[in-house]
């Protein structure tokens, strides 16, 4: 244990010489503590658990979230005498959090004591100084927004990233049919040309052999012609480099589409942007994942262009699109809406995939909750787009009923407050 | 085996109609030593309008896709096998897992796998091949049938000779000397 301490020490110590205690060395020193703390937020969500908090769930549950939540819901029986720290209900957090006006995080302490396994438990209000606004905002992405640019920004590269990843097989589908016929095709327009040359050749031959009557010659390549299938040749030509043409342009298509969502520009700024062509794009990227067993539809009413951050939009509508997509398991349809309103526009994504309950959809802003399985999904998609929006200044609401499906909705005002001046077409 | 005078029918399905095209082409020009007739290719991109035309008309070979929209190539395969046991099967496709080929052989009895995107002398070898083996066993159905005719006829042969000799016996075995001269028992026509 004293080890374990002086390691957290030794972490605190190197942060003390850089400019400011940053996060891996807090994470280090509470990591080393014996007693078990539980972050949560103003909410009563979830955000962090130390080590010993995990051990301690790891013996009330085998599924160490499920059991950080129990531990959270209905806390180990105190001791008796030490009943002034009897652990206090939700309404008494609640309380907590939001103390003084400000929106406040949560911490709760549990100190296993001797065999019997009897545990104190504490509450205490943390002020998060690092983001006090994100904390008004009421958003659970302010783990993330705690973090540093840059490492926010990488955050969310990776995620992107993460996307792509899982539509590379309908990706590769998507690539290789064009690849297919034009390679195929290149092969007969060989085939073509050689046979093209030896009519050519045998014309050049005819036309310089003096001893042949200008009939003879005339029927000598009607012979080579038809023998060469010449007719034939002469008419699928123009088809087959059109379609050749056809297929290098969609290969060019798909890979534009893929550059432009995982392209990783935190300069790009605000600029006017046509949403309608933002979820054309995505979609044309999401339709290969689909592989053609869903429908796709959409019912654009007529929109001005809107000021927004359009790599970013598009992810947003990526990660929602994802979600549909693998929400739907036989065929089913996926509709997007959008329409004005005043000074806001609103997108409307709805499938009738599997839908989510009540417990899953409250959580699913939150970084690093997810219902998919290890290495299928980060966790952070939704989040990400959350932040986003909120970034926009704009708002992203869930309805969702299980079996029937569930909806976006997205509002998005038309110009930014903050950015106005500078924007330019 | 005979020399094939008629083209090859072949049918070939993909959701694609370019595929569908760029296979018609590479078909079309089959090396004419591989095989003794050339292929005339219906292509279609929607299966059921493939299923109908299998209906009505004779295919010695069904090339299809494995992954489309409106119907799975296995399915299709299979109702393609119901519809006509005689033709050949090929699959082309470029994501093929070992289930589904397992089950392609087995159920469905595919003569070939060929890859997307497919190697252009592959593919021609594979259907050449495919409509060869095609032609066997047709000879082969063919060849049966008419040894089982001949074999009856030998039989109604055999009965008659039966029923002659049961009537006069001897008159199926007559005996000649070596000049050429039949022989005949006296003493059998004595007790006549």
């Amino acid at each position: 244990m004293t080890m374990n301490v002086s390691k957290g020490l030794d972490a605190c110590r190197d942060a003390a010489q850089g400019d400011d205690f940053d996060l891996a060395a807090a994470t280090a020193v509470l990591g080393a503590l014996p007693v078990a703390v539980i972050v949560l937020d103003h909410r009563g969500a979830l955000c962090f658990a130390n080590a010993s908090a995990q051990r301690l769930a790891g013996v009330i549950h085998s599924d160490i979230r499920q059991g950080l939540q129990r531990l959270v819901d209905h806390p180990p029986q105190s001791d008796v005498a030490d009943a002034e720290h009897a652990p206090r209900d939700c309404e008494d957090r609640f309380d907590c959090a939001t103390e003084g006006g400000r929106a406040l995080g949560v911490i709760r302490q549990w100190r296993v004591s001797g065999d019997d396994g009897k545990v104190s438990v504490t509450v205490r209000p943390a002020r998060n100084e690092a983001a006090p606004d994100a904390m008004q905002a009421s958003t659970p992405t302010s783990t993330l927004d705690g973090k540093s640019a840059n490492e926010q920004q990488s955050l969310i590269h990776a995620e992107k990233l993460a996307t792509v990843g899982q539509l590379a097989a309908g990706m590769a589908h998507e690539i290789n049919n064009p690849i297919c016929y034009v390679q195929s095709n290149l092969g007969t327009l060989r085939d073509y040309l050689n046979k093209l040359f030896g009519i050519l050749e045998l014309s050049d031959q005819l036309v310089r052999d003096r001893e042949m009557t200008p009939e003879q010659r005339l029927d000598a390549l009607d012979m080579r012609k038809q023998a060469a299938d010449y007719q034939m040749i002469a008419e699928d030509l123009p088809a087959l480099l059109e379609e050749s043409r056809e297929g290098v342009e969609r290969i060019r298509q798909i890979v534009q589409n893929l550059r432009d969502f995982s392209r990783l520009d935190p300069t790009e700024s605000f600029r006017l942007f046509d949403v309608h062509r933002a979820i054309e794009t995505t979609l044309d990227i999401v339709r290969s994942l689909g592989g053609g067993r869903i429908r796709f539809a959409t019912y654009f009413q007529q929109l001005p262009l809107i000021e927004c951050n359009p790599t970013e939009l598009n992810q947003v509508l990526m990660n929602i699109l994802v979600n549909a997509t693998q929400a739907i398991d036989d065929d089913g349809a996926i509709e997007i809406h959008t329409e004005l309103s005043g000074d806001h526009i609103g997108i409307r994504i709805s499938d009738n995939g599997c839908g989510m309950d009540e417990a899953t959809r409250l959580h699913i802003f939150e970084p690093f909750f997810t219902t998919k399985e290890v290495g299928k999904g980060t966790g952070l998609g939704l989040s990400i787009s959350y932040g986003i929006i909120q970034k926009h200044g704009g708002r992203i609401t869930v309805e969702s009923e299980i079996g029937k499906g569930t909806t976006f909705v997205i509002t998005l005002p038309l110009r930014q407050a903050n950015h106005g001046t500078e924007a330019t077409s | 085996m005979n020399e094939r005078i008629s083209a090859y029918s072949l049918l070939v399905l993909d959701d694609e109609p370019q595929i569908v095209k760029a296979m018609t082409r590479v078909l079309a020009r089959m090396p004419s030593e591989w095989l003794d007739a050339p292929c005339a290719v219906k292509g279609f991109t929607d299966p059921h309008e493939a299923l109908a035309s299998l209906g009505e008309r004779n295919y010695d070979l069904v090339i299809s896709d494995l992954r489309m929209p409106i119907m799975n190539g296995l399915d299709f395969l299979r109702q393609a096998r119901e519809l006509q046991p005689d033709a050949m099967r090929i699959v082309i496709s470029g994501h093929a897992d070992l289930p589904t080929v397992m089950s392609a052989v087995n159920d469905t009895q595919v003569f070939r796998f060929i890859d997307k995107p497919w190697n252009d002398t592959e593919l021609q070898m594979g259907v050449a091949q495919a409509l060869r083996n095609c032609m066997l066993l047709r000879e082969n159905q063919r060849l049966a049938d008419v040894v089982r005719v001949q074999r009856s006829t030998i039989s109604r042969q055999e009965e008659a000779l039966r029923d002659l000799e049961a009537d006069s016996p001897g008159i199926t075995h007559v005996e000649r000397d070596e000049t050429g001269a039949i022989f005949i028992d006296e003493n059998e026509f004595d007790s006549d």
